[in-house]
């Protein structure tokens, strides 16, 4: 099965719901870390994080300045601020200029993963109202990544994963009940 | 029959934050992003406890929250406010709230502040 | 068409090399991420042919190296930012300060100047504006230009009050400028207590003991080592019982200055007790 050395996770309107039910059928024992980037205002990082941590027995934090990225750790971009990934696998915040009208944007931080993580990188596009993340994912898949996108038909707000599919060429569109097994799946 | 909850706010997030986390601890929830014919809103639903934001659209938290504890049928109903500015408390007493929340808050503060007002 | 970066990691340190020997600028402390994502975003925007090119016209051209300056910091700000913490600045901090016979405050990558006209008004609503002095520096001439003139776009001014309303502001916010078209001119009262100079955090020395520093979210852009460098730089310019204030993800905690700061409970603000 496919190579990973990170999974990440990005989604807009409708993609809480998808984690809340995937989350808790993720094994402890995957050997990588998950990066999550949602959209969302200001204000709700620590309801997110306890809600995201109630749900599973993996380690669930918000991203600090500089960390070093673990495994069997999934890890929430907060807030106002975007992700960048450094060639020594520690976290970069950023306060620049919103990309698609978001900041958090999950173009940014796909394709700052991308170029490190080039073909050991999986991405999940989820639910969503606009398309930031698709040209992310062309660029993790021109790294060799895999990208996957949740299946239109079951997304709260279609217009991502859609956007995605027609854009991209994506490896994989999961319904949500299959979402879990593909992630215990990578090694 | 699970207690019913109204969350006023504006902001989609804080919505459907709490909708998960009370709709796990076993409550039905009911949200609106504007106080627009409030009374109507809070009449069609019944609700047992209602959150209330101070930035609402429309009419503000103050006053949506004056009108509901000046109407007979609805005055009875716990009303939490809530807000990011420090002065929650201030504004709660002001709009004539049972009580506050102040924001950012987390899970356990917001479940506490239910179940202490309506039970399970 | 290929969403690949236009600029490579050994061609950003060939830019990073080019750009210390030429003009005495180092930005070799700085997170590579960061940097290498605004150097591709200005490629673009700029429709630069080649790399080749590109690193031609930042070593020869030194209107155009100033452009490069602007444009790979990252200058993005608003008034009252994060509202909790310009409420602890009202009611902890500047409270605390108001003892001293005369307050120093160095705002450490002010932009364009957003940060320094809040400040202004916290302290003209406590009363301590006269006796104090805000030095604002930034490490680009041109942004300080902006900043010096107190102008901002008219559109802001509805999020700004907002902000400044939830970090307890009771004014009416419109009486702090005057509107005049698309802009937002701040009153020149403001501005008298604020002197803008330039100054690069990595480069220059202490130039003055402040009771007050703020420099939120610039060591964000910046690694560790360089982080730790200028923490230090501010603890050498920092009075004891001084004030040292952060973004909301950046820390004291791990440097060589951390034991000697303690924070204050929910914001990323911390006293100095050597």
């Amino acid at each position: 099965m496919k190579n990973c050395d990170a999974l990440l996770i990005g989604g807009s309107a409708g993609s809480l719901d998808v984690l809340i039910k995937v989350l808790p059928s993720i094994a402890i024992d995957i050997t990588f870390p998950i990066i999550i980037v949602l959209h969302r205002k200001k204000g709700t990082d620590s309801l997110l994080s306890d809600l995201l941590s109630s749900k599973t027995k993996l380690i669930v934090k918000e991203v600090e300045e500089k960390e070093n990225i673990l495994p069997r750790t999934i890890y929430i971009v907060p807030s106002d601020y975007h992700l960048l990934i450094e060639k020594d696998f520690t976290f970069s915040l950023d306060y620049s200029e919103k990309v698609n009208y978001s900041r958090p944007s999950i173009d940014v931080t796909f394709q700052s993963a991308a170029e490190v993580y080039k073909d050991k990188l999986v991405c999940l596009l989820l639910s969503g109202s606009n398309a930031d993340g698709v040209n992310g994912l062309i660029t993790v898949k021109e790294f060799g990544g895999e990208i996957v996108v949740q299946d239109p038909k079951t997304a709260q707000v279609d217009y991502m994963p859609g956007q995605a599919i027609l854009r991209a060429n994506v490896d994989e569109v999961l319904e949500i009940e299959q979402m879990a097994d593909y992630i215990n799946n990578l090694k | 029959m699970p207690k019913k909850v109204f969350i006023f706010d504006d902001n989609n997030d804080i919505l459907e934050l709490c909708t998960l986390i009370l709709e796990d601890a076993g409550y039905e929830i009911k949200t609106s992003a504007t106080s627009n014919n409030i009374i109507e809103q809070v009449l069609a639903y019944m609700p047992d406890i209602i959150f209330m934001d101070n930035w609402l659209p429309d009419v503000g938290g103050i006053e949506a929250t004056q009108e509901l504890k000046a109407h007979p049928d609805l005055k009875h109903i716990p009303v939490i406010y809530f807000s990011a500015n420090n002065d929650v408390s201030a504004l709660a007493n002001k709009a004539g709230a049972d009580s506050f929340l102040a924001k950012p808050f987390d899970i356990h503060t917001l479940e506490e502040i239910v179940s202490t007002h309506i039970g399970k | 068409m290929s969403s690949l970066p236009s600029i490579n990691d050994e061609q950003v340190e060939t830019l990073i090399d080019d750009v210390l020997e030429q003009y005495g600028y180092d930005f070799t402390g700085y997170s590579r991420a960061s940097l290498k994502r605004r150097l591709n975003r200005l490629y673009s925007l700029d429709k630069q042919v080649s790399f080749a090119e590109f690193r031609y016209k930042i070593g020869s051209d030194s209107v155009y190296f100033k452009r490069f300056v602007e444009q790979i910091t990252v200058n993005v700000t608003e008034m009252f930012r994060d509202p909790s913490f310009y409420k602890a600045l009202r009611d902890k901090v500047l409270p605390t300060l108001a003892t001293h016979p005369f307050i120093r405050i160095w705002l450490a990558g002010c932009s364009t100047g957003e940060e320094a006209y809040s400040m202004a008004i916290v302290l003209k609503e406590l009363n301590l504006l006269q006796k104090s002095l805000i030095y604002a520096t930034d490490i680009n001439p041109t942004v300080l230009e902006k900043a010096a003139q107190g102008m901002f776009p008219l559109s802001q001014m509805k999020q700004y009050s907002e902000n400044y309303i939830a970090s307890g502001g009771k004014e009416d916010f419109s009486s702090y400028y005057s509107a005049n078209y698309a802009v937002a001119k701040f009153d020149v009262d403001l501005k008298e207590k604020m002197i803008f100079s330039t100054h690069n955090l990595v480069a220059d020395h202490s130039f003055n003991e402040f009771q007050l520093i703020l420099c939120r979210n610039v060591l964000i852009y910046f690694d560790r080592d360089l982080q730790f460098k200028v923490l230090q730089l501010f603890d050498n310019s920092l009075e004891n019982l001084g004030f040292l204030a952060l973004g909301t993800k950046e820390t004291t905690d791990f440097s060589p200055i951390s034991k000697r700061y303690k924070r204050l409970e929910m914001e990323k603000i911390w006293r100095k007790d050597s």
